[in-house]
């Protein structure tokens, strides 16, 4: 071994860090972006739900506890 | 679109890309054998000349997207040239910065301004540009212009890849395609084939990444737009 063998592993070194960087950077960033489109997706489901749903006012007003 | 999970295909290269990662650290450290003149700092070559094709490959992916993009004027095109371009600054980077600590030991300094290293830093600066000219763009017609860019671009490729054949360098003289005193051991020859075959990997799995983030974006977009109109 040469004493040059400081310069093999540090380019080696900052090689790997930089790749596994940027896919974590990448991985992350997928995981992010898909909590947000399922956020979307159940905001979007959310209000179309209770709209369809039966208005519970009108179907029972007579059965009312109060009255 | 079906972007919820990450498919197969990404899943296999990026087992395929590790397991190969592997068998490139037992090439270049234990079966090439030591260079005769640099000794063991020379294994940065088996790393070194990959990080080099990669961001040619990926500045020819540039300039294939641009040129479909302003022909076709289709988005994925774009999203497929500033994919690229991403990618072939980090690799070109990491070829700069191995190249360095490669110079150091053998030729006494850090840095020469040597046509190679000149050439390849034009490289570099030229899609730093392209990217700041894309991520400042606010609509079609700064992706427009930043296709040029990455067409003008790589012009620059074939002047880096032919620089240390046009003139006189203190870069190495090429080992492969170089003449008839060039030449690898066969060896050294199936490491850095292994290496450059690995990268390529790589990159596709690193493309493929970088896409599927773009089109999760776009959704969200059309998403979060439906969402503010409805």
């Amino acid at each position: 071994m040469d004493n040059n063998i400081g310069y093999l592993i540090a380019a080696y070194a900052i090689i790997w860090l930089a790749i596994f960087g940027y896919c974590y950077r990448l991985s992350r960033r997928q995981e992010a972006l898909r909590r947000r489109l399922a956020a979307l997706r159940q905001e979007q489901r959310g209000p179309a739900r209770t709209a369809s749903a039966p208005a519970p006012s009108r179907a029972s007003p007579g059965l009312s506890p109060s009255q | 679109m079906s972007t919820s999970r990450t498919s197969p295909v990404a899943t296999g290269l990026l087992a395929l890309t590790g397991a190969g990662m592997v068998v490139a650290l037992y090439l270049a450290f234990l079966y090439a054998p030591t260079e005769a003149m640099m000794g063991d700092v020379q294994r940065i070559f088996y790393f070194h000349v990959p990080m080099a094709w990669v961001a040619f490959l990926a500045f020819g992916v540039v300039f294939v997207g641009s040129v479909l993009y302003l022909w076709k004027g289709q988005e994925r095109w774009d999203r497929l040239a500033y994919s690229a371009a991403r990618l072939g600054v980090l690799f070109t980077s990491l070829n700069v910065i191995t190249g360095v600590l490669w110079a150091k030991p053998i030729w006494g300094t850090w840095w020469v301004w040597d046509p190679r290293l000149t050439t390849t830093t034009v490289l570099w600066l030229l899609y730093i540009a392209y990217l700041v000219v894309h991520s400042a763009a606010e609509s079609g017609r700064g992706s427009r212009f930043a296709a040029v860019f990455g067409i003008v671009g790589f012009v620059d490729v074939p002047v880096v890849y032919m620089s240390i054949r046009w003139w006189r360098t203190m870069h190495p003289a090429p080992v492969i395609a170089g003449g008839s005193d060039s030449g690898l051991a066969p060896s050294m020859l199936f490491t850095l084939l292994f290496s450059v075959a690995l990268f390529t990997l790589l990159f596709v799995y690193l493309l493929r990444q970088s896409l599927a983030v773009h089109r999760l974006e776009a959704e969200v977009e059309m998403l979060s737009q439906e969402g503010s109109v409805g």
